[in-house]
């Protein structure tokens, strides 16, 4: 049912100023490039208007719009900086950090009691957050894109500018080194 | 035969089908060595933990430590506001 409207645009830095550039900070991890895309992101918010169908949030719609242009900004910059950027073999060396040369796991994974207790617990998310602040950058906007807008396989290849494979390794990775890292530090510290 | 599937190959397999769905003859090595191996079913049930964890999070809970500024505020609001009058 389309019932949502949208709020005056003179308000919408207020309600939504904080949790958009949250957003682009995650991905983006610069301050001034975060603050440029969230107000680009109202600017064409603002000239889009007409064309809110009303079907999501005014939040979701908001959100939906600074996806497109971190995506695009991503896009660029992969595209553009390709030579600067980490080949598969570093992140493939990097899953092997956690094997032995047997191919067992090394330090093996410990039992986890009660984790979805822990959500409740601001200082797990600020845990969380730094684990998640060690991925390496392109690896986090992979893990960020796929696990929490679930972004399909292979539009997040074209924006990363990787090859499927990559990607698999990259996540791999990122989700290896997540679970590490909450391990050592949370879960038995 | 099951030790030709090691931990580290089992590892991929199961990150993989996180994200797609594998051939069926992977699905089932995958879940004949997890039957056998609890260090690679920990590693299953924790990332899918962590998969809960993210979808349940909001970014107001990952990202608490930033804000915008409020010189920020002030000149994206102003911003919109001339946009508006033009």
């Amino acid at each position: 049912m389309s019932n949502h409207t949208l709020s005056n645009p003179q308000e919408w830095v207020d309600q939504y100023g904080d949790y958009l550039y949250r957003y682009a900070y995650m991905q983006l991890r610069d301050q001034q490039l975060a603050e440029d895309i969230v107000q680009e992101t109202l600017l064409a918010a603002l000239q889009a208007q007409n064309k809110f169908s009303g079907k999501s949030t005014e939040k979701t719609w908001l959100t939906g719009i600074l996806r497109h242009k971190i995506f695009d900004y991503l896009r660029k910059k992969y595209r553009e900086q390709a030579h600067l950027q980490m080949p598969e073999q570093t992140d493939t060396v990097a899953v092997d950090f956690y094997f032995d040369n047997h191919d067992h796991w090394e330090p093996k994974p410990k039992s986890w009691a009660n984790p979805r207790a822990s959500l409740e617990e601001k200082d797990f998310w600020h845990q969380f957050s730094k684990c998640a602040g060690k991925l390496p950058d392109r690896v986090s906007q992979a893990f960020n894109a796929r696990l929490i807008d679930e972004t399909p396989y292979e539009e997040l290849c074209k924006i990363l500018n990787i090859s499927s494979t990559h990607l698999g390794v990259m996540l791999h990775r990122a989700r290896l080194q997540m679970r590490q890292c909450l391990e050592q530090n949370w879960f038995h510290k | 035969m099951l030790t030709f599937f090691s931990c580290k190959k089992i590892a991929k397999l199961i990150s993989d089908s996180q994200d797609q769905t594998l051939p069926w003859q992977s699905r089932l090595v995958m879940r004949m060595h997890l039957f056998v191996c609890k260090y690679c079913s920990r590693f299953e049930r924790q990332i899918n933990h962590i998969q809960e964890m993210l979808q349940q999070s909001s970014i107001d809970d990952l990202q608490s430590q930033q804000e915008l500024s409020i010189e920020a505020k002030q000149r994206i609001q102003s911003t919109i506001q001339q946009k508006m009058d033009q």
